[in-house]
């Protein structure tokens, strides 16, 4: 049975719907009960870009709603809350000239090296 | 000579904004008169700091003198401002877009 679960996202929000149906899947994934880890990479690490203003076009922020799946998570059965790990690549932030200071609270910089660990440590891998 | 406008809609990753950037950069070496209008994703390659190749076509083309646009809108939904652009990229919106691609000299190739 799958306990854990990557979601790779690597488009970049609002210019196509990959970026949203991956934050769906996150929060689909946390109400399941599943450890549930986001991993940004090359244009995905805009998904977690902090000012996003989406309203002017009627989009959702989808920084608001990765960000919500870190800080309040999904509430489970007998109280428990469960919630998103959220991880942007750094040479992919570095190339796109970002730092870690530009994302939202609770997303986490790793290296080329995290990332394998992760991707490996996953039972199954989403890519978006 | 050709008066053409470009419009990429690609961010900085995908191999659609390297090649149209590639692209507008041949047509100006043929001497042809290019403009380039990024949109959606597309934004995402005028960020001054970014180092991608796709940024760096596109901050040739802006500081060589290509006129180079990017939608206010798009921008402002990624969270990014005006002061964060490459040199020589205007913000603009859709009245200014309807109007470059009804100008009856522009040939218009998009969206890339």
């Amino acid at each position: 049975m799958v306990k854990s679960v990557c979601i790779l996202v690597r488009k970049p929000p609002y210019g196509s719907m990959d970026a949203a149906e991956a934050v769906r899947h996150i929060n689909g994934a946390l109400a399941a009960g599943l450890r549930t880890r986001a991993v940004l990479l090359g244009d995905g690490v805009y998904v977690a870009t902090r000012n996003q203003d989406a309203a002017v076009a009627g989009w959702t922020s989808l920084s608001a709603a990765i960000e919500q799946s870190v800080t309040s998570g999904a509430s489970l059965r007998g109280g428990a809350v469960n919630r998103a790990e959220v991880y942007a690549h750094g040479p992919s932030l570095e190339q796109q000239g970002l730092t870690g200071e530009r994302l939202i609270e609770g997303a986490q910089v790793i290296t080329d090296t995290e990332l394998a660990e992760i991707l490996a440590g996953s039972d199954s891998v989403l890519v978006f | 000579m050709e008066s053409i406008l470009i419009l990429i809609s690609g961010g900085p990753y995908s191999g659609r904004a390297v090649d149209a950037l590639k692209l507008a950069a041949s047509m100006c070496e043929q001497g042809h008169r290019v403009s380039v209008f990024l949109i959606q994703d597309g934004v995402l390659c005028a960020l001054g700091e970014g180092d991608t190749e796709a940024h760096r076509v596109f901050q040739g083309l802006a500081s060589g003198g290509v006129a180079s646009f990017c939608m206010g809108e798009d921008l402002t939904m990624r969270g990014y401002g005006a002061n964060e652009l490459s040199a020589g990229v205007e913000v603009s919106d859709y009245g200014h877009l309807v109007g470059l691609t009804t100008e009856l000299d522009h040939r218009v190739i998009g969206v890339l």
